[in-house]
């Protein structure tokens, strides 16, 4: 049934292309019934399928020879649908068409916005290149200029730039038109290719050169193009599997059919293909080349790493820069060369199509944006630096951003922002952050946190060291004024942005006060949420490391509220993940060579603090020492006002909130049952009870209180140490007897246990025998039961006694300790 | 033949594929299994030839002009309506379908003006169809439709030719013992809202009361708009305590306001109204350069959307315009035009809009 | 700075312990009911009161029954050019109190093909009246109730619900960097 109507489809079809080839002269509109029919015919194809090359053609000479009224050109020519290529005799032919000038301007202009349209769908582009220089002469119509220009700037290759032309659209542009986007666009490439040629000062902006029509149509020839790629596909994996590269298809066709449906969509990522390739204009390019070696290998050529290496020096880059967001192979090349011109195309590209998608048409493609982000995101991680284009759109888009869509690939693309000088960075990004942080919810504010840290490590471990080498650089060359000039591209992808007002030293210290106080203030709203309050160490973290993990000179310490914040919050992982921080503080400051006084009396007084509150309990009553030193006559009668007792002990790991559970269970566990147990009684047990502390993954405070704390009875509590060691031991020793005891006890149980079983089974099985053989059996079975089931109370009263026993020695262990 | 042939090619064109069955079941001239024979998968000029051949086979003829009316009916939309009336002493409207085709026939056959009639009653209306079965080649546009409201004075028409209009009024005359036909400035392609215009002029302001309670007998006006109203409330109702408009009281005089002038219901479906203004320029705090004129500053103002009426009542709703509105925008339905001209005049006061 | 009674105060009402309240300023059909009832959704600890205005001055109707406004949302669409407009003429019916993290100003259709106001004017309307921009559309549910989170957020801080943290307090944070 389907099949019928497919051919009869196929057949009205051709009837309906046929009935447009034939017509030659002035057709009438008005009660043309046959051509109503073929018009309709022609559209609900090409909605439907596409169509066919050659039918492209006819029907695209029938649209723009002028027979047919404008709205029957204008319906033909929307409904040129490629189901997969567009011959490009058909793009000759319309610009032929164009230029004999029977088409009405209209129809140019829409024939213009076709070719934009499928020109990722061409299946070559060497003819349609030779007509530049007739493409050019459309450049004075008023209405078709900008998809001229368009059209223009897809083609143009070093060759093109030729001075008169770029006084023409000097012209154009001081002239009449005036200074249109699309004219500084085709103006830009011009000046890339060859900046003597074109003096005039471009005016830097972030709008796009030209406006983006027809994104329906667009859509609906992308997903054509996909649907019969899909087909092809399909039947090629099924019938001819590897034949394609015997076949000499070029690398682009074969991508092309390998790549799945969803790779190619709409954000058209391009695959790469090279114009020498297929120009093979070998002899004019060694002409116009300024380059000596002109040997261009194209990269369309390079499969495999080695070959690339192998080449490295003379590869032709794609006419297509964005692909190399999908190819690593091209991502290694462009991080070598590091190519004024390639990267300025590339950035070009990227501006586009993140103004485009993002800022003009957001919530669209989802899904497809979210793809790009994700390769840029890979992308930077790879360069392992920012890309400017990328940071100027982040920063316009977060402007506007409703902190929701695309999350997490917006914030990670912050976090490899490249450097600026601090006041640029925080009217770009660090403001619309903040207000979006202080009224989002606590996971945002983690996430935000999160972000800022990996952008403050971004810095210290890539982005400070490249510009310290970059000044060296430039400093070196200052001094030596040798022949050779620094090239900024040895240090950066995007050299461009090597900015030497830019104070690393000085951004990583105004950044990580600003993160400070962003985390305080969190901290206070949100009630000390744990959640936030690791993000927060993290961010101490961070600090406390950079020096020795990244060569960071200056030790940043987190600010006294902050400190405080952890220190007297709730959350023990919390406090111990500081004390860690705190020891690396410790050893950043030992190791580092320049004295950094100021820095250093300040961390002294953070560590009396934390001294003071968590072994000391001496909190807050610490006149001389300590960060609250200057405070402590104004805190002492609020504090002791507040009627509770023994204030400055109420942050200890003995007392403190966040420890108390610990506490607690500790007594429970080693102190006899019904016995009242109080927090005071840990007093004489530091030492285990740091012990049981490590247990509990705190190892942090252990370290932190073996790093700063001088133990006061060092010897005391060496002569009780051996003592303590032996009951230890003894401990230890009864402790593995209770555990084998226990093992024996399973094991005894399991027995019993399988007995039992047996004895149901075989009273089933034995259903039909004698009752008294099976009475017997019984009996026996029984009576073996018995005495497992005495082996078992035996071995329980065993582990009893193992049992008391630990519990003795545990006791004489702590009195000893006491001692 | 040929004429039957465009006319049906001309009625199956205009319609969806999936209705054709229905339209035909309607027309009642073709039995179940006629209608089980055709094949409603083929192209529609395939369907059209199909029940052309039916029809040879049937020996249909005059009966397709029913079709086509029918058709016309359920398509009202497509077409533009004026509202015409008919004066004189006492316009006998309310003749009977088979009668007023025998008198129209009577009347226009000898002229060879039109020869084929179709008279059907619908919707409340008596809906005619005039068209000559000479003329070759058949033109959709050739046909008139005409309908009458039994009991009213008013009759509404498609459009039809200059040429052939003054000779139709006068037979209209004639039919109708009418002594004069009268344009009303009232056009559209909603018929029920032309109808429910011209019917019901005296209804605005406090007939709107009256007229709500008889809405359900008219059975011109679909009584579907008042219960949507009626849930719209009910849900308005449910709103939070916690929430409060500062300016409810405000728009609950205005549309108390609106109301009052426009009527609680649903408003009529009008998709234009012209004004054509021959005054002095108004809009001089716009543009102060004018105000020393003193000619008459010719323009036209058109509001032109799906359903005009409503939006006017919109403006008014969300306080875009000032109310009370100027009576050429508030009193449509009692004036049942919706081409004015507003000349200078000593109270007609139209500021400039727009 | 002399208020005449036209504007809007914070302070001329005693605040209530137990209850914040919301005023929502903006033109018609720009969403400010669907957003208030969005609001409104959210389970909350005080009890909160919403008003809605379509533009500033308030009536005098009922000035007396109306509580004290702990948090000001102004709110417009940039494919509506009225809109602008109301929020710019109440703005200057509003005491500068508010201004201090107390207000902020909610902008619908930013991504819209139909914008009919430019960027730039909003931003420099909110920059001179230090409001915070909120971006995000009434229209999709989610993002109305992301918005609808994100205004009583704010709400909250200016009512002291969020640990006694002040709306200068956070304003505090802010780097004013001079370029």
């Amino acid at each position: 049934m389907s099949s019928g109507k497919g051919v009869r489809k196929k057949q009205t079809l051709e009837a309906a292309v046929r009935y447009f080839e034939k017509c030659t002269g002035k057709v009438k509109v008005r009660g043309n019934l046959e051509l109503q029919l073929s018009l309709e015919t022609v559209k609900a194809t090409s909605e439907e399928s596409g169509l066919e090359p050659d039918q492209i053609t006819t029907l695209l000479d029938a649209a723009a020879s002028g027979y047919f009224a404008q709205t029957v050109g204008r319906q033909l020519i929307r409904s040129l649908v490629p189901s997969s290529r567009v011959p490009q005799e058909a793009v000759i032919n319309a610009i032929s068409w164009m230029s004999s000038n029977k088409p009405s301007i209209s129809i140019q202009c829409l024939l213009l916005r076709w070719i934009l349209v499928v020109y990722d769908y061409i299946d070559g582009y060497d003819k349609l290149h030779s007509l530049y220089g007739i493409l050019f002469l459309f450049l004075d119509s008023q209405a078709m200029l900008p998809h001229v220009c368009h059209l223009m700037f897809l083609l143009t290759r070093k060759e093109d730039v030729k001075m008169f032309r770029v006084r023409k659209l000097l012209s154009l542009i001081q002239g009449r038109v005036g200074p249109q986007p699309c004219l500084l666009g085709l103006l830009t490439i011009y000046k890339l290719y060859y900046p003597n040629l074109v003096a005039f000062a471009l005016p830097p902006s972030n709008k796009m050169f030209f406006g983006s029509y027809d994104r329906k149509w667009r859509c609906q020839v992308r997903e054509m193009v996909e649907k019969s790629e899909a087909r092809q596909a399909l039947s090629a994996s099924s019938s001819l599997g590897g034949n394609a590269a015997e076949l000499g298809l070029s690398k682009s066709r074969q991508l092309a059919i390998q790549a799945p449906a969803k790779k190619r969509r709409r954000l058209e990522i391009p695959i790469s293909h090279s114009a020498s390739a297929e120009t093979q204009l070998s002899e004019s390019m060694e002409q116009v080349s300024l380059s000596v070696n002109t040997k261009k290998v194209p990269f369309v050529r390079v499969d495999t790493f080695m070959n690339l290496i192998d080449n490295v020096e003379k590869i032709e880059f794609p006419s297509q820069i964005a692909a190399c967001l999908r190819d690593p192979i091209l991502q290694h090349l462009m991080a070598y060369a590091a190519d004024r011109v390639v990267t300025a195309r590339f950035t070009f590209w990227l501006q586009h199509t993140l103004t485009d998608e993002f800022l003009n048409h957001s919530s669209v493609n989802v899904e497809e944006n979210e793809r790009l982000l994700r390769m840029l995101v890979d992308f930077t991680d790879f360069l392992q630096e920012g890309v400017p284009v990328v940071d100027s759109f982040i920063s316009s888009y977060l402007h506007t951003w409703n902190g929701m869509d695309y999350g997490p690939f917006i914030l990670r693309l912050i976090s490899k922002c490249q450097m600026y000088p601090f006041s640029d960075l925080n009217d770009l990004i660090l403001e619309p952050l903040r207000q979006l942080y202080f009224s989002s919810s606590v996971y945002f504010k983690c996430q935000c946190l999160l972000t800022l840290t990996e952008l403050l490590r971004n810095y210290a471990a890539y982005e400070c060291p490249r510009l310290k080498e970059w000044s060296a650089a430039v400093t070196a060359e200052n001094n030596t004024t040798t022949i050779l000039p620094t090239d900024p591209s040895l240090h950066s992808v995007f050299p461009e942005r090597l900015n030497e007002t830019v104070q690393p030293a000085l951004v990583l210290q105004k950044l990580a006060a600003f993160v400070d106080r962003l985390a305080v203030l969190g901290l206070r709203i949100e009630g000390d949420n744990t959640l936030l309050l690791h993000s927060v160490v993290n961010f101490v973290e961070l600090l406390s490391q950079w020096n020795q993990q990244h060569g960071v000179e200056k030790i940043i310490l987190p600010s006294e509220h902050l400190l405080r914040r952890i220190l007297f919050s709730d959350c023990s992982s919390a406090i111990s993940r500081l004390c860690v921080a705190f020891c690396r503080y410790k050893e950043s400051f030992v190791q580092s060579s320049s004295r950094q006084r100021e820095s250093v009396s300040a961390f002294n007084d953070m560590l009396v603090d934390m001294c003071d509150a968590l072994w000391r309990n001496k909190a807050f009553i610490n006149p001389t020492q300590g960060s609250l030193k200057a405070l402590s006559g104004e805190l002492n009668p609020i504090v002791t006002s507040m009627g509770i007792p023994y204030p400055s002990s109420r942050f200890s790991i003995f007392q403190g909130q966040a420890f108390l559970p610990y506490a607690w269970s500790f007594l429970l566990q080693t102190q006899p049952e019904g016995k009242r147990v109080h927090p005071n009684q840990l007093k004489g047990v530091k030492d285990v009870y740091l012990e049981f502390l490590e247990q509990q993954n705190l190892a942090g405070v252990i370290r932190f209180i073996n790093t700063f704390i001088m133990r006061k009875s060092v010897s005391g509590r060496n002569k009780h140490k051996s003592t303590a060691d032996h009951l230890r031991r003894q401990l230890q020793r009864a402790r593995t007897t209770a555990a084998r005891v226990r093992n024996q006890l399973q094991q005894a149980r399991a027995t019993v246990a399988r007995v039992r079983s047996s004895i149901i089974y075989r009273r089933h099985k034995q259903q039909e025998q004698d009752l008294q053989q099976r009475e017997a059996a019984v009996n026996a079975h029984v009576n073996s039961q018995c005495e497992q089931e005495k082996d078992v109370e035996e071995l329980r009263l065993q582990l009893n006694s193992a049992q008391v026993k630990a519990r003795v020695l545990y006791r004489r262990l702590i009195h000893v300790s006491h001692l | 033949m040929e004429v039957e042939k465009a006319v049906v090619k001309s009625v199956i064109s205009k319609c969806r594929i999936r209705d054709i069955e229905l339209l035909l079941r309607k027309w009642g001239w073709f039995s179940d299994e006629d209608i089980k024979k055709l094949n409603f998968k083929a192209t529609k000029k395939e369907i059209a030839s199909q029940i052309v051949g039916l029809c040879q086979d049937m020996g249909l003829k005059q009966e397709i002009g029913d079709l086509d009316l029918l058709c016309t009916q359920l398509h009202s939309s497509s077409r533009k309506w004026t509202v015409l009336k008919l004066k004189g002493c006492q316009p006998k409207t309310d003749l009977d379908p088979q009668e007023l085709q025998d008198r129209l026939l009577a009347l226009l056959e000898p002229e060879s003006i039109y020869s084929v009639v179709n008279v059907k009653s619908y919707a409340g209306a008596t809906w005619i169809r005039l068209y000559r079965l000479e003329a070759v080649p058949y033109r959709a546009t050739d046909v008139v439709y005409i309908l009458a409201y039994p009991h009213t004075p008013f009759l509404i028409t498609c459009r039809m030719k200059v040429k052939m209009q003054e000779m139709l009024y006068s037979v209209l005359l004639e039919v109708f013992e009418a002594e004069e036909i009268k344009e009303l400035q009232l056009t559209g392609h909603h018929l029920p809202s032309l109808a429910d215009l011209a019917l019901q002029q005296t209804s605005q302001g406090p007939f709107h009361a009256y007229r709500d309670k008889e809405e359900d007998e008219n059975p011109l006006v679909s009584s579907k708009s008042h219960k949507k109203k009626a849930s719209a409330e009910a849900k308005e109702r449910e709103i939070d305590l916690r929430l409060q408009d500062e300016h409810q009281a405000e728009k609950k005089r205005r549309q108390d306001r609106l109301d009052s002038t426009f009527g609680s219901h649903t408003q009529p479906t009008l998709e234009k109204l012209e004004y054509k203004l021959d005054l002095r320029f108004r809009g001089t705090t716009f543009a102060p350069g004018m105000k020393g004129r003193r000619e008459v500053f010719r323009c036209r103002v058109k509001f032109e959307g799906p359903s005009v009426l409503e939006g006017t009542k919109n403006l008014g709703k969300t306080g875009l315009a000032t109310l009370p509105m100027p009576r050429h925008l508030a009193r449509v339905h009692s004036l049942a035009k919706n081409h004015f001209t507003i000349a200078e005049m000593d109270s007609s006061k139209k500021s400039s809009s727009k | 700075m002399a208020s005449d009674d036209r504007t809007l105060t914070p302070y001329n009402v005693l605040p209530n312990r137990q209850e914040a309240s919301l005023l929502v300023v903006g033109a018609e059909g720009v969403g400010k009911h669907d957003l208030s009832l969005a609001v409104l959704k959210i389970p909350v600890q005080f009890s909160l009161q919403i008003r809605t205005a379509s533009s500033l001055p308030l009536p005098t109707e009922n000035a007396d029954l109306r509580p004290r406004i702990d948090f000001i949302c102004f709110i417009m669409s940039m494919t509506d050019r009225e809109s602008i407009q109301v929020v710019e003429k109440s703005l200057s019916l509003v005491d500068v109190k508010y201004f201090l993290g107390r207000a902020c100003l909610v902008v619908t259709g930013v991504h819209s093909h139909k914008k009919m106001t430019d960027l730039d004017q909003v931003t420099a309307l909110a920059d001179s009246f230090n409001l915070p921009l909120v971006f995000g559309e009434v229209k999709s549910e989610k993002e109305r109730d992301q918005l609808a989170r994100r205004i009583l957020t704010m709400t909250e801080v200016a009512a002291g619900f969020k640990n006694h943290v002040s709306p200068l307090l956070v304003e505090s944070t802010r780097l004013v960097t001079t370029s």
